[in-house]
């Protein structure tokens, strides 16, 4: 574990899951790079860091928080930013990224992405979170726009433009999650094309593409993002549009409920990677920098 | 703050935060307007998201309790647990970490008054997967270290090293439950001393005698070697002394010696 590896354009990963550990470490296949949630390496030994150690001294890491509640009206919680630093200390991952939302309010604590308001004063907040983890972990991170399952009436800001300010204030990434922003189009009604076009491409150093489910609540359709299924063929045409218009980028499969076998997963990189370069060619984006 | 960024934020964090906490299933909606459907389905794949979420951590933390209760009153519990003690902090792992002493003042437990020891066995095995690593002594080095100076020679243990007592034979049923093994389980009515440790890669249980399980845990609390035993063997034999000495050079559980003078 000397320099941090680094990631192609081009690069096709997979979130990595335990019973995947062995097969992925000792197999041979053409998965580019892995993901990990941070919080599931916030012990400090024991099997989890023994298997993380190896996959580090083969691939190139990404490390995904998902607590760290960017997105909340209270300050960070240091002890955790203290935690996502050593992590990322420790393993000296490719790619840092967090999301555009909440987990904890007051003194409670919820285990999800929760929405926060799109305004002016979410803005400065939000801004100051990213400036202090960036600070504190010395270097930069990306925001995921999450999945939306509620219209708030008392958004000023459209998604894809408060990213793109956050992005221009803070100097962060983005995580560009296709299958949210399809999600949330669906959910919220708008269109998902138009978000993808309003996104600042050049900020976006990540794409995450994944399976969700289709529910009932209260006589409502509603997508669920529950990365339990294939993605699908409307999110793997707005990932093409999206590599036809602003060339590729590193891209990964998340599939964390009803778990297939590594063999799936691989199948599902490697149709991400054949759409990404026929897409490439398409627009005629080559650069694989 | 404007006026209105100050009311989006109150109407949005606490209105969601009040739906997902409240026992019943509520909705953001304003109490003069109709209900918006669309609004309270959205609600409810947050508190689907949340409760489900908190309920395969417990899940994960608490396999052999689960086996032993069963689906349907695992999700009571783990419903009865969520609205005692919300959730509070970022490690979701450790969420749970107080079912033990939830569960023994839960009535509808009350039948079953080893879960809560089950369950302090379950987080102590969990917690040494997790624990830091170290290198273990070998048994002639820990031997030629007693004869120095055992007066001030304190031994570290091993980090992953947790010691779980029960009035029940709380090891003998996990065991059991951790397969699934379908045969039928004789247990003695003893209770049982055990021993968690992980001095490398893998989680290692078993069950030890009083003296030894005391022995051990005089040396967690920093005692010095002498202090140790004498508090673990009050008024019994040397010849005991000499196996509990002998057992715990072999156990693969002291990683260092500490000069407390």
């Amino acid at each position: 574990m000397t320099a941090p590896f680094k990631l192609t354009h081009h690069a096709v990963g997979v979130g990595l899951k335990a019973p995947h550990y062995k097969e992925a470490l000792e197999e041979p296949h053409e998965i580019d790079f892995f993901e990990v949630h941070a919080e599931n390496f916030m012990g400090d030994g024991g099997p989890p860091h023994r298997w993380l150690a190896g996959f580090r001294s083969q691939f190139p890491l990404s490390v995904h928080g998902v607590c760290l509640s960017i997105g909340g009206r209270d300050a960070l919680d240091k002890d955790h930013l203290d935690r996502l630093a050593s992590l990322v200390e420790r393993y000296r991952p490719a790619l840092v990224s967090e999301h555009l939302a909440w987990s904890s309010d007051g003194r409670f604590f919820y285990n999800d992405l929760l929405p926060p308001p799109l305004t002016e004063t979410s803005m400065a907040r939000t801004s100051a979170h990213v400036d202090q983890v960036q600070e504190r972990l010395g270097r930069q991170i990306l925001i995921e726009n999450p999945s939306q399952y509620l219209k708030l009436t008392e958004n000023d800001i459209p998604e894809p433009a408060f990213l793109n300010e956050l992005a221009s204030r803070t100097g962060c990434g983005l995580l560009l999650d296709i299958n949210n922003v399809f999600v949330s189009a669906a959910n919220l009604g708008f269109s998902a094309e138009d978000y993808i076009d309003a996104v600042n491409a050049d900020a976006v150093a990540e794409i995450h593409l994944a399976g969700h489910a289709i529910d009932h609540f209260e006589g409502e359709t509603i997508r669920v993002d529950n990365h339990g299924t294939h993605v699908c063929h409307d999110v793997m045409s707005l990932f093409e549009r999206f590599v036809r218009i602003a060339g590729p980028r590193p891209t990964l499969i998340e599939w964390d409920t009803n778990l297939p076998s590594f063999e799936t997963l691989e199948a599902e990189a490697a149709a991400a990677k054949s759409a990404m370069l026929k897409a490439c060619a398409a627009g005629g984006k080559y650069d694989a920098a | 703050m404007t006026l209105h960024d100050a009311e989006a934020d109150a109407r949005i964090y606490q209105g969601i935060c009040q739906a997902i906490r409240s026992v019943a299933p509520a909705d953001l909606s304003d109490g003069g307007r109709p209900r918006d459907a669309r609004v309270a389905a959205g609600i409810t794949v947050y508190r689907n998201n949340v409760r489900a979420a908190y309920l395969r951590v417990l899940h994960d933390t608490f396999p052999v309790i689960h086996r032993l209760v069963g689906e349907e009153f695992f999700r009571y519990l783990a419903h009865e647990y969520f609205h005692t003690h919300p959730p509070s902090s970022p490690l979701v792992a450790r969420y749970g970490d107080n079912l033990p002493e939830f569960l023994h003042s839960f009535e509808p437990a009350a039948g079953l008054p080893y879960l809560t020891d089950v369950a302090r066995l379950e987080l102590a095995w969990l917690s040494s997967y997790h624990a830091a690593e170290a290198d273990c002594m070998e048994p002639e080095r820990f031997f030629a270290l007693l004869e120095e100076n055992p007066d001030t020679n304190a031994f570290q243990l091993h980090p992953s090293v947790r010691l779980v007592k029960s009035p029940f034979p709380i090891h003998a049923i996990w065991l059991h439950n951790k397969s699934s093994s379908a045969e039928k389980l004789r247990l003695r009515e003893a209770g049982e001393c055990v021993v968690i440790k992980r001095p490398a890669h893998r989680v290692f249980t078993e069950t030890t005698s009083e003296p030894v399980w005391a022995a051990l845990t005089a040396l967690q609390q920093g005692k010095t070697f002498n202090a140790a035993f004498t508090s673990a063997m009050g008024d019994d034999d040397a010849d005991v002394a000499a196996d509990v000495i002998r057992k715990i050079a072999t156990m693969n559980v002291i990683t260092a010696v500490l000069h407390t003078d």
